[in-house]
């Protein structure tokens, strides 16, 4: 299991492999964002075995029911995609910039150690309180995600 | 009775008491340890801290700094004084360790030894030369000879020395992770009460003590097992070799408080003790802490502790109480014929190797009396151990009366019980825990109308006494003295915070337990501030000291084969990590076997290949939006090339895709990005929700290639399939039966001859490897690893994803503009991107080179123009035996991205000249491919 960016990869290197490093990617790609996500990544994924200072909640599954959050893999915030041409300034926006809340966010997780299902979680990122989780396009409270 | 004990180096049980009430040790059984290399013994309870101080052992350990003796202090396993190496492992606290057999003890931090540490100098030379930040100041000039400093200082610093055997993470440790209702971290009267409470009204709870505590019924009890932190309701606690990671829906805190040193001239020396240490010593295992002893207490509990130790012979020479008011405490001593000084304190602790004379006065100055004494017993109040509550986002405050910091608010479901949270006497600790458990469990409980159980009145010490006539050490750990936050202030670093960082002061294996307040005072004191307003540092994780190999957990290094792996280990192959995959590098000669591919035939394991079914009546569509080229006009039966882009317009992975059927793609990945790619695919289907379902074979399938001049005439013999070029074109998949399995064959240029790609179920695995290699045999075919593999590919300029491409590479300076269909209609990710890409000259293009001189550049190295400076790089590189000559790709300036163009290649200081070219170096135009 891979978090994106091939940080678990790396450590596994040896000389003279001719593994390639995978790439960034999903509206990160600058290399400055790159590293600085890897951590986060590897922070909230808990590709080193360890999570002792590192991020730690439960996220419920809405397949497999709850688990420890090093069970995810964490998509980021939930970001419309531009239905139209964007301007390259938007196009900028999309990619690389996020509204990065202090407070309840909608995100997107994926059940890396389990299923294998991508759902939406609404989180305080505040408290890592995690309010609810569904299935994209689950009906709720009548109207769709 | 036991046995008679043998003489040790020491003498005989010279501290040792008879029988005490309560006493913990079982005089039964001796056990026999060596410090030192020296033998002790000790009865079976003991500690290695009560065994060597009953031996007459009265030095510990040499301080971090100055290399002053130390000895037992608190005995609780909270200071830095007694820590030791126990066979091996630094870091083990001795007053808690218990003896075991044969176990091998050793000094720390002292060279040549305890008794003799040259390192000393470094106090007798005086403070001038250590103030704070003296490493930082002195041995920055010059910056050339820091290699050598470091040496020197690395050898000064530090507690200890890691054992081999854990640097290599042999030693075993565990993970388990515990959900619980409750948590309760304490195990004394108020944590027993709280989890016995929580327990009777039906939670599942947890009790874990950093001591040795009996089990409490119906609770988990997890004795001698330390919380490390609160991590968002999550408690590691380390316990022997296992890390429980507990989690627990509410968490009682009954953390108890922790006795706190006074700061005094020579407050360091063996000898000079907190009073829980001399009754620990006393009364769990009956042993005196001295002969005459000398009592500096702010409260009753110095008073008591003196009545206990007259009580066990010892003679009390001298009490010094810093209150004015008698207490019941006080007329209990007298009771005994000792009075107690009032309003005095200790303002210095003399001797040598250990304490011999106290020096008592009155804090604000006046007469002094000297006392000759062999233990000073101290007791400077009790603070809350609040770290973990604070860490749980607990608010403290300052409380003048107490004279030091209390809770003043809790979070939700996290509750404090017992002397943490203020109820000193045991009745009021033991109420306020079954309170705290109670409500733990969900039970709804008044408000406590009772106030808090208190005790008599303590004092607050001064921040420092007798500061004039020596060092008064503020944090044991690090050696800072009173005078270090002097000049730490007088520097500028006038913040709790700041100083902390200057000085290091609460930065120690005591995690500030022993200094958080007395340092604080000191500030306060400096800058004429409240305590209030100097607040505490900020606590954090590990509470207490852990090896890193319990946070690390087991050593796993999981690692993927193929099912043919076996195959590959008898074949002799070179494995190597590929991945997580271990794959074969070569069968011993790279450059043979990709000559090899070229005459005759050759066989590659590539089940590591990602392998996705993408199916449904949307799947032409889906993929369409996910690749920049077509694929829903793809006819089934076909293969095409698909590269996948990011909607920043970046290569992300590559791979073939052949239509089965119309409803039916087999999509083929990086081996690498195997498990990314189907994250990717089926991250936007979850958010496109089309009629498509992912299923991922990359472990159910296996997978080779069957490449080379007489692949044709090898595969013709193991299936009912028309092989002829006519049939079976290049670029056809098909599904037939090879080896009797069937298979999907798809014939592609993977290594730039004529080849055949056969998937099967991985069960197969060996099966099919032995038919072809068997069917092959009179065509001379041979195995070929992952290094041909890539000089073959190189050939052929087909790019690696991630080797040839890195994260700001786009398909049009990768070379690959006709992979990107702008004209789809239809949207696809990384199309707007790509839009503008397409209208912008790229600043570097990847192109091929070669080399005349046989010289192979490094992978890396630097593309440079004509004034030197960086303008491109150097990807890839091999020798081709088949070309006889060196062929790499690099990214150089699009200008230069022209055939027979020359570049400068700068190269570990050689620089070497390249001719770029555009088209692959073996069959460019494909005609071998084809045929």
């Amino acid at each position: 299991m891979q978090p994106f960016g091939g940080a678990a990869e790396v450590q596994l290197l040896r000389d003279g492999d001719e593994v390639t490093q995978l790439t960034k990617f999903h509206e990160t790609d600058s290399p400055n964002d790159s590293i600085e996500l890897n951590n986060i990544l590897d922070t909230i994924t808990g590709t080193g075995v360890a999570s002792v200072g590192k991020v730690s909640f439960l996220l419920t599954c809405p397949n497999c029911g709850t688990r420890e959050v090093t069970d995810f893999g964490y998509g980021g915030e939930i970001s419309a995609r531009p239905t139209e041409r964007p301007t390259l300034k938007q196009l900028g926006e999309y990619n690389y910039f996020r509204r990065n809340r202090a407070g309840v966010q909608r995100e997107w997780w994926f059940h890396r150690a389990g299923c294998r299902a991508w759902f939406i979680a609404e989180r305080d990122t505040t408290t890592n309180e995690v309010l609810l989780t569904e299935l994209p396009g689950e009906p709720r409270d009548g109207g769709a995600a | 009775m036991g046995g008679r004990r043998e003489a040790t180096a020491w003498g005989r049980d010279v501290s040792r008491l008879p029988q005490q009430p309560g006493e913990r040790i079982n005089r039964e059984r001796v056990l026999r340890f060596t410090f030192d290399g020296k033998p002790v013994e000790a009865y079976e309870g003991d500690t290695i801290g009560s065994a060597l101080f009953a031996a007459g052992r009265r030095t510990f350990s040499r301080s971090f700094k100055y290399h002053r003796r130390r000895g037992l202090l608190c005995c609780a396993g909270q200071c830095p004084n007694c820590i030791v190496a126990v066979d091996g492992a630094p870091g083990v606290r001795a007053c808690v360790e218990p003896v075991t057999e044969g176990m091998r003890v050793e000094h720390l931090n002292a060279r040549p030894g305890l008794e003799l540490d040259v390192m000393r100098a470094t106090d007798v030379l005086g403070t001038k030369f250590t103030p704070p930040g003296f490493y930082y100041k002195t041995f920055i000039r010059p910056r050339r000879l820091w290699p050598l400093y470091e040496k020197v200082l690395r050898h000064a610093a530090g507690l200890g020395v890691l054992r081999d055997e854990q640097a290599e993470r042999e030693w075993r440790t565990e993970y388990r992770r515990r959900h619980a209702d409750v948590l309760v971290v304490g195990g004394g009267p108020a944590g027993r009460k709280a989890a016995a409470a929580a327990a009777n009204a039906g939670a599942d709870v947890v009790l874990v003590d950093e001591n040795e505590v009996d089990p409490v019924d119906g609770v988990e009890t997890l004795s001698r097992a330390s919380a490390l932190g609160y991590f968002d309701g999550m408690v590691p606690v380390w316990q022997g070799d296992t890390l429980h990671q507990i989690r627990a829906r509410a968490h009682v805190f009954a953390t108890g408080t922790i006795e706190q040193p006074l700061v005094f001239a020579g407050n360091d020396l063996p000898g000079v003790m907190l009073s829980g240490g001399a009754l620990r010593l006393l009364e769990r295992y009956a042993v005196s802490p001295g002969t005459r002893a000398v009592i500096a207490t702010v409260s009753d509990r110095g008073l008591e502790a003196a009545a206990r130790l007259h009580d066990a012979g010892v003679e009390i020479v001298a009490v010094a109480d810093l209150r004015m008011a008698t207490t019941k405490a006080t007329e209990a001593l007298q009771g005994r014929g000792v009075s107690a000084l009032q309003g005095h304190t200790i303002v210095e602790a003399k001797g040598g190797k250990q304490v011999s004379q106290a020096v008592l006065g009155s804090p604000a100055g006046g007469a002094e009396l000297s006392f000759e004494c062999d233990v000073v017993v101290v007791s400077g109040g009790f603070m809350p151990a609040i770290s973990l509550l604070s860490q749980a986002g607990a608010r403290t405050t300052y409380d003048p009366e107490r004279g030091h910091f209390v809770l003043a608010e809790l979070p939700r479901n996290v509750f404090a019980a017992g002397e943490v949270a203020g109820h000193d006497t045991p009745e009021a600790a033991t109420r306020s825990g079954e309170r705290a458990g109670l409500r733990a469990a969900g039970v709804k409980v008044e408000e406590d109308e009772e106030s808090v159980g208190r005790r008599a009145p303590v004092a607050v010490p001064p921040a420092v006494a007798g500061a004039s006539r020596g060092k008064c050490f503020a944090c044991l750990c690090e050696d800072v003295t009173a005078k270090d936050i002097h000049l730490s202030v007088e520097e500028g670093y006038d913040s709790i915070e700041l100083s902390k960082r200057y000085t290091t002061v609460t930065m120690g294996p005591c995690q500030g337990r022993m200094c958080q307040l007395a340092s604080t005072r000191l500030m306060a004191q400096e800058t004429g501030q409240a305590l209030e307003q100097i607040g505490t540092t900020t606590a954090r994780p590990p509470y207490t000291a852990v090896p890193m190999g319990v946070l690390a957990g087991r050593p796993l290094e999981p690692a993927k084969r193929s099912s043919i792996h076996g195959r590959h280990r008898e074949l002799n192959a070179n494995v190597k990590w590929a991945g997580d995959w271990r794959r074969p590098y070569d069968y011993g000669d790279p450059e043979q076997e990709a000559l090899h591919v070229h005459r005759a035939a050759g066989l590659i394991d590539v089940s590591t290949l990602g392998k996705l079914l993408v199916r449904g009546p949307q799947a032409g569509e889906f993929l369409d939006r996910l690749y920049p080229n077509r694929f829903s006009d793809l006819k089934p039966g076909r293969i095409r090339y698909g590269v996948i882009s990011s909607d920043a317009g970046r290569i992300v992975d590559d791979g073939t895709i052949c239509r089965i059927d119309e409803d039916t793609y087999y999509v083929t990945t990086t081996s690498s990005g195997a498990g990314a790619i189907e994250e990717w695919f089926s991250w936007w289907l979850a958010d496109w929700r089309m009629d498509v379902r992912l299923t991922d074979m990359t472990q159910g399938l296996a997978a080779v290639n069957l490449a080379g001049p007489k692949a044709r005439d090898i595969l013709k013999t193991l299936t009912d399939l028309d092989c002829s070029p006519e049939a079976f074109k290049y670029l056809d998949g098909k599904q037939a039966s090879v080896a009797g399995v069937p298979c999907l064959i798809l014939r592609i240029g993977f290594v730039g001859e004529v080849g055949y790609e056969i998937h099967f179920a991985a069960a197969h695995g060996e099966h099919v490897w032995d038919a072809v290699m068997e069917a092959g045999r009179t065509h001379g075919i041979q195995p070929f690893g992952l290094e041909p593999q890539r000089i073959l590919r190189l050939q052929k300029m087909h790019i690696l994803v991630g080797q040839d491409t890195d994260s700001e590479s786009t398909p049009f300076g990768a070379a690959m503009p006709w992979i990107v269909k702008l004209d789809k209609e239809q949207d696809f990710i990384g199309k707007w991107a790509l839009e503008h890409y397409a209208e912008e000259e790229p600043g570097t293009r990847l192109v091929g080179f070669t080399l005349g001189n046989g010289y192979v550049p490094t992978e890396g190295a630097v593309i440079v123009d004509a004034l030197g400076d960086p303008a491109g790089q150097v990807t890839s590189a091999r020798f081709s035996a088949v070309l006889d000559r060196v062929i790499g790709m690099a990214w150089v300036p699009s200008p230069l991205a022209r055939d027979g163009a020359q570049v400068t290649i700068s190269d570990r200081g050689q620089t070497v000249y390249a001719h770029i070219q555009t088209r692959p170096f073996y069959d460019p135009d494909g005609e071998v491919l084809r045929s």
